[in-house]
This record gives structure tokens, sequence and C-alpha cells, in this order.
């Protein structure tokens, strides 16, 4: 016959599993109603009773509900609700920090016995603060239908269960608000890219219709309006790709699409993988748009013969990595020298340096022109 | 921006400091300036080479972006502070977005930037007599 001795060792070794168990479970949890209803589950085994429920203390303060539970009837958890004053017995232990012990019911003068319980036919009963951050969660109630004693080792495991099980809550809120938060951002970028769009079409609309009936307006207004759709191309590349970085290479193909000709293959392009920043990616875009436009329209591309070979490198350097990118035109017809102070030579040689920190040249070689910028990475 | 506003030799002989990261705003500043006779100084695009001119240079006024590639103005609009010298502030950010203390009495020009109100604003800036 087991001893008493026996049998506190054992009912010792159960709550540490408990509580063992609970502790596990309560960090791998994703759903808080989950994690209470088997927090009362375990509760229950590790004090030896049939029934337990956890009270959430309502916004306001003034009720708690009955969130969790295990072994009542139906209608009972996640229905009814206690007064969060001191008449109720969770409502009691919300102003106690100690766990608060009815070891019999018809004898407790401390607070009223509400007609659940009386129903369950309980008959003793501890209730446990659960705390929180602001303010307590709620109330952790043991409840068992015969008449019972709990000492010191019970007292000890409830407070330190319900200590676990507030972080576990308190883990679960934090979780929530920061998933919440993420939300909210990824909406506002979203709503962000949105609108970047559809301002850049509102330019591009707003260009259309403007009335440009002169040959000289015409060419202004075309000219503004394949810049304008090569900066909204690489902007779109960036956006659509939720990314801060864009891949070189698809940025290029992006780029000469529009200045392949019927015989593909009079633009090549070749280079290693490499992921450039957003910002540089939007000036490259309008680089290669503006060197394309002007090898269509005087250069290799005019021709049938006419080649173009974009290629870059990377090198490692003491101060970082260096882009090393090349656009040479072959086989392009005799043209004079691009005019140093037009728009285009602008772009290509000061603006691309200025944003890029870095050296851009343009040369005007035999067979079609030659354009080299150097630039840092600038990824540390 | 167009040009409508300038009116030619407004700015003449004023020297005049572009602190902007983007290439196009800062070339369309610079011939806006320059149609209206100013010198500029820069463009320069980081807090970094806007004050390194300053220590060796001292314009009449500055125009000052917010965000020069991911960094605040901030330590360019104290120096500017500090060497008396009158700056606009250039920028996207609405004013309730720009809460430091040395942009406090900032005359703030939002981009888009209309040449007729920067214009003004420079005028209002700079002592009449030139």
């Amino acid at each position: 016959m087991a001893t008493d001795e026996d049998q506190t060792a054992e009912r010792l070794r159960r709550q540490q599993d408990v509580l063992a168990e609970f502790g596990l479970h309560a960090f791998r949890s994703r759903d808080l109603d989950e994690l209470l209803n088997h927090a009362a589950e375990l509760v229950a085994e590790g004090c030896d009773v049939r029934r337990a429920k956890v009270l959430e203390l309502l916004p306001g303060g003034k009720e708690l509900l009955v969130r969790a539970g295990v072994n009542w009837n139906p209608g009972v958890v996640g229905h009814v609700r206690f007064g969060a004053d001191g008449d109720s017995p969770a409502g009691y232990a919300l102003g106690h920090h100690e766990p608060v012990i009815s070891s019999d019911l018809d004898t407790e003068t401390r607070f009223k016995i509400p007609a659940v319980l009386i129903e369950h036919g309980i008959r003793s009963m501890v209730n446990v603060i659960i705390a929180g951050e602001n303010g307590p969660f709620g109330v952790l109630e043991v409840d068992a239908a015969r008449k019972r004693e709990f000492d010191i080792h019970d007292i000890s495991f409830l407070r330190n269960y319900a200590n676990l099980l507030a972080a576990a809550v308190e883990r679960h809120r934090t979780h929530n608000a920061l998933a919440e938060a993420t939300r909210d951002q990824s909406v506002l970028i979203q709503e962000l890219e949105h609108r970047v769009k559809n301002m850049l079409s509102l330019v591009q609309s707003l260009a259309n219709q403007t009335i440009a009936d002169e040959p000289a307006a015409r060419v202004f207004r075309d000219t503004f309006l394949g810049r304008l759709q090569a900066l909204a191309q690489a902007e779109n590349l960036v956006l659509d790709g939720h990314a801060q970085e864009i891949e070189l290479e698809q940025l290029v193909r992006r780029s000469i699409e529009p200045f392949e000709a019927a015989d593909a293959g009079a633009l090549i392009a070749e280079g290693p993988p490499l992921r450039l920043p957003a910002r540089s990616a939007r000036i490259i875009a309008l680089v290669l748009h503006e060197l394309g436009t002007n090898a269509t329209k005087h250069g290799a591309l005019s021709v049938p013969e006419g080649r173009v070979r974009i290629s870059w490198q990377v090198e490692d350097r003491a101060e970082g990595r260096q882009v090393r990118l090349r656009w040479r035109e072959e086989g392009g017809p005799e043209v004079p020298p691009p005019d140093r102070r037009g728009f285009g030579t602008r772009l290509l040689t000061n603006l691309a340096g200025y944003e890029l920190d870095g050296q851009a040249e343009l040369k005007h070689a035999v067979g079609g022109l030659e354009y080299r910028i150097a630039f840092p990475l600038g990824d540390g | 921006m167009t040009f409508s506003g300038a009116t030619t030799n407004l700015l003449s002989g004023r020297r005049l400091l572009v602190v902007e990261d983007d290439p196009f705003i800062s070339v369309d500043l610079q011939d806006l300036l320059a149609s209206a006779g100013a010198v500029v100084l820069g463009p320069v695009p980081t807090v970094r080479a806007a004050l390194a001119l300053l220590e060796t240079d001292r314009p009449h006024a500055a125009l000052l972006d917010l965000n020069l590639r991911g960094e605040r103005s901030t330590p360019v609009a104290e120096a500017l502070q500090a060497a008396a010298v009158p700056f606009v502030l250039v920028t996207g950010y609405s004013a309730s977005q720009i809460d430091e203390p040395a942009f406090r009495e900032a005359t703030i020009v939002s981009k888009p930037v209309r040449a007729s109100i920067l214009m003004r604003a420079l005028q209002r800036l700079l002592p009449t007599a030139s």
C-alpha cells in the first residue's frame, strides 16, 4: 500500500511534468484559445481535479468571461461571465497576488458562490490571478467536485503555473500586435506603390493629352514620354519585385527590349549576376533608354548590320565592389560627335555620375558610340 | 519645373549653394538659378559633401533638400545657421514631418518646385542691396 509520502512524491512528479509540458506547449502554440484550453486541461491534471477554467478580464475591467475550460457543460465556456468585483471567487482573486484557496464552499464567506459552480457541484476551489504587463489578464480557476484540501505543494504549483501562463499570454499578445503592425505596414506600402504607379500614369496622360501640333512640340513630347516610360519601367521592376534591389541583367533586358528590331540579336547583353540598389537601377534604366534611342535614330541600330554589345563586370577593390558597365556600338554609320550640351549627353555623363558616385565616359568611336560607366556598388 | 518664373538677373552675382541628391532636380535647380544670374556652388548630393564645401566657402544663401540619400540634412542646416547663411528647405516632406529645431524657422518650398515660388522665397531671404 502506498504511503502518504509516496503519494506526495507522485503528485509532485506529476505537477513537474505538467509544468514542463505546458512550458513547451505554451511557446509553440499560435492560437490563444487553444493555448488556454490546453492550460485548463493540464492544470486539472496537475491538481487531480476534473474541472478547471481560464477567465479573461474583459476590456473595461468590469467582467470576467470564461474564455477556456475543461469538462464544463455546454454554454459555459465562451458564455458565462462573472463580475470582476470582490463578489465572485475570480473577482476576489483579482485583488490578491497569492492563490486564493476555498477548501469548502459551504463555509465560504469572502465571496458569493456563482450558480454555475453550484450546478456543477463544485465543493472546493483555488483561484489564481494571471498577471499581465498592463494589468491582469484574468484568473485561473481549479474546481473540485469533492471537498479537498490544497497543500503547500499545490499552491506552489499553481503559482508557478499561473506565472508561466501569464508569460505565454503576454507573448501571444506581443506576437499578435507585431503581426498586426507588419500587416498594416505592408498595406501602407502597397498603397504607396499603387500611388506611385498612378502618378506616373497621370503624368504620362497629361503629356499625351497636351496638344502638340507642331513638329518641334511633338519631338519634345515623344522624347519626354520615352524617358518617362523608361523611368516607369524601372520603377515597376522595383515595385513588382517588392525588393529594394534589382538584378542588373533583368533591368538591361527590359530596358533594351523596345530597341530590339525584328531580327533579334542586334543587342547582346552579358555579365555576371549582380543585384543593384533600386536607386542605381533607375538611373541605369534612363541611361540605357538614352543610348538605345540614340542608336536607333543615328547609331548602330539604325542600320541592319549594326550591333550593340552591353557588358558589365564587378571588381573587388579595397574600398568596396566596383561595377563597370559598357555599351559598345559596332557597324554603325558615320555620324558626327554627339552634342556635348544636349540633355542626353548630360544625362549619360554628369547626371549618371552624380547619382552613382561614379565616372562616366562617352566616346565617339568608329562604328558607333562607346559609353562606359564605373561606380561603387555601395553595399559595404 | 518651368522657367517662366525666372526673371533674368534677379539673383545677379549671388552665390547660392545647392544641396540636392537627385541629379535631375539638382541640374534643374542649377539651370534655373543660373538663368536668374546666380553663381551656383555645388550641387552636392550628401551631408558630407555639403559640410566640406561650407568649410572653404560661404554662399549668400542655400537651397537644402531634407533627405539626402537616406540621411537628414539637419547637420547642414546647423552649419548654415552657425555661418549665418540663410536657406530655403526644398523638400517633398510636409511641414508636419519636419520637427528638428534647425528647421523651425526655415522657409519651405515644396517639391515639385515652381520656379516663381522658389524665386520669391530666395528674394525674401537675400538682402535687397546688391
